[in-house]
């Protein structure tokens, strides 16, 4: 350790359920990040598995332009805040039913979720309920006590639609969700939102919901919802403009173990805007590289600063 | 980086060390509106924090000649702030030695090869955790339509997106 071990290390800030902390006591292992395939993007992207509470969570970064931390006597670049969320492994699951209804016939889950690319996910099969949760997107055979599926579309839009119409409800009377909304529609320069019609929720909600289904399903949705087309290309499209300030703010990245940082910049920039108005040369050494557990901003996909992405 | 260990990268599994999630140290953290382009050790108490005062409306200190205005944010309730940092490969830290090592043998006597665990696995662990940190903006408060103020709401609307629908 000629750097100084963790000293010089690449820290990660992240907000977890505190369940997890208390869960935790009774387990020595289980608690994994995985790269698992987006069903949105179909990109590898990490998720936190909590084997012993049998729990999937997602992981969302937010990441605004200029920022950085300072943790304890350490000062760490980016300013990423890092968020694990309870997930619904049914939109995982799915890409896959997806896949396999390719082929056109019933089959057992255990031949439906193999992914030679990111064979970590057999471990969804460990999650709980998975027969109880499959009963909204497939038809199911049972042949010598054993389940067999395949995916059904119409079951699938109309779960959907339902998951929409749950978001939409919390939205209205969650007072979190409801300000969510409110900041998120105070991101835009111009709010093109200032009534709280029944559609601008509904869409709102799509937009959210859509980050989980690929594009196509999106569509389908959006039809089954009777929302508008969104071939008018209005300066912000409801669903797009809150879903994409709320979650831009929250993009996704991907995990890449051993991207390695090239850390060899200057030193604290003062930025004010995208205007560079001092810079400092205090802690300007150059960097070693850093191994990163979280990929460098460089490699995420393009889009808004001051947003979400799922990891 | 060869492909074949960028295609290790899918496999891997980076298991969270349960453990040091109760045992985080609490930390002080700092939100700044500035890039830093650097990973490191940095004199924070010594120069930075001797220098805040409490103003009419906030938190204030000069930086570098700067005047940032802050104000603490407090993580919502339910959640837990951690500050996590992998564990280097082949690092035997002494940590690790004597914290960890007895847990992993009992652990491997007590769960006989799960196999959840494989060599080329990695480990990350919380160095530290927190439940509210300190928000600066450059010459103005933050206030309460900081981006990151919209971004902790996160949780309870994806607790919405994620929750069960009912059955028919």
């Amino acid at each position: 350790m000629d750097r100084g071990g963790p000293a010089g290390a690449r820290r990660h800030v992240l907000l977890l359920p505190e369940y997890l902390k208390d869960a935790s006591k009774k387990m020595k292992s289980g608690l994994m990040f995985v790269k698992l395939v987006n069903p949105c993007s179909g990109e590898g992207t990490i998720y936190l598995f909590d084997l012993c509470l049998q729990q999937l969570f997602e992981i969302k970064v937010f990441k605004e332009k200029h920022h950085s931390w300072f943790i304890d006597q350490s000062v760490q670049s980016g300013g990423l805040l890092h968020f694990a969320t309870p997930m619904d492994p049914l939109f995982l699951l799915l890409h896959y039913l997806r896949k396999a209804d390719k082929e056109g016939k019933f089959q057992p889950l255990d031949q439906v979720v193999l992914d030679d690319t990111f064979p970590n996910c057999i471990l969804l099969l460990r999650l709980p309920d998975l027969e109880k949760l499959l009963q909204h997107v497939t038809e199911e055979k049972e042949v010598d006590k054993k389940k067999y599926y395949k995916y059904s579309k119409e079951k699938t839009i109309k779960w959907l639609g339902k998951k929409v119409q749950q978001t939409v409800s919390a939205l209205k009377t969650n007072n979190v969700n409801v300000s969510a909304r409110v900041q998120a529609t105070a991101f835009f320069s111009g709010d093109p939102f200032s009534s709280d019609k029944e559609e601008d929720y509904v869409c709102y909600a799509h937009g959210l919901i859509s980050d989980y289904i690929p594009k196509e399903l999106s569509d389908d949705l959006a039809k089954y919802l009777k929302l508008p087309e969104p071939s008018v290309p209005l300066p912000s499209p409801p669903s797009k403009g809150l879903h994409n300030e709320l979650l831009q703010s929250l993009r996704a990245i991907t995990l890449n173990l051993k991207y390695e940082c090239p850390c060899t910049f200057p030193a604290f920039v003062f930025v004010q805007g995208s205007h560079v108005v001092e810079k400092f040369r205090d802690f300007s050494r150059a960097e070693p590289a850093l191994r990163c557990f979280f990929p460098d901003r460089r490699k995420q996909q393009p889009g808004s600063e001051g947003g979400f992405t799922s990891c | 980086m060869e492909s074949s260990e960028e295609a290790a990268v899918e496999k891997c599994r980076v298991h969270l060390r349960p453990g040091t999630l109760r045992d985080a140290a609490r930390a002080t953290l700092h939100l700044l509106p500035c890039e830093v382009l650097v990973n490191r050790p940095a004199p924070v108490d010594r120069f930075f924090t001797p220098a805040i005062r409490q103003g009419p409306d906030g938190l204030e200190v000069s930086f570098r000649g700067r005047k940032l205005r802050g104000e603490e944010v407090v993580v919502p309730p339910g959640l837990v702030g951690y500050v996590m940092a992998m564990e280097e490969q082949g690092e035997v830290s002494m940590e690790k030695d004597f914290s960890e090592g007895d847990e992993r043998e009992e652990q491997e006597r007590a769960e006989p090869r799960e196999a959840l665990e494989r060599d080329f696995d990695q480990f990350i662990g919380a160095i530290a955790s927190f439940s509210r940190f300190t928000l600066w903006g450059l010459e103005t408060i933050p206030g309460p339509d900081a981006k990151v103020r919209g971004a902790l709401t996160w949780p309870s609307l994806a607790a919405a997106i994620h929750a069960q629908v009912p059955e028919d």
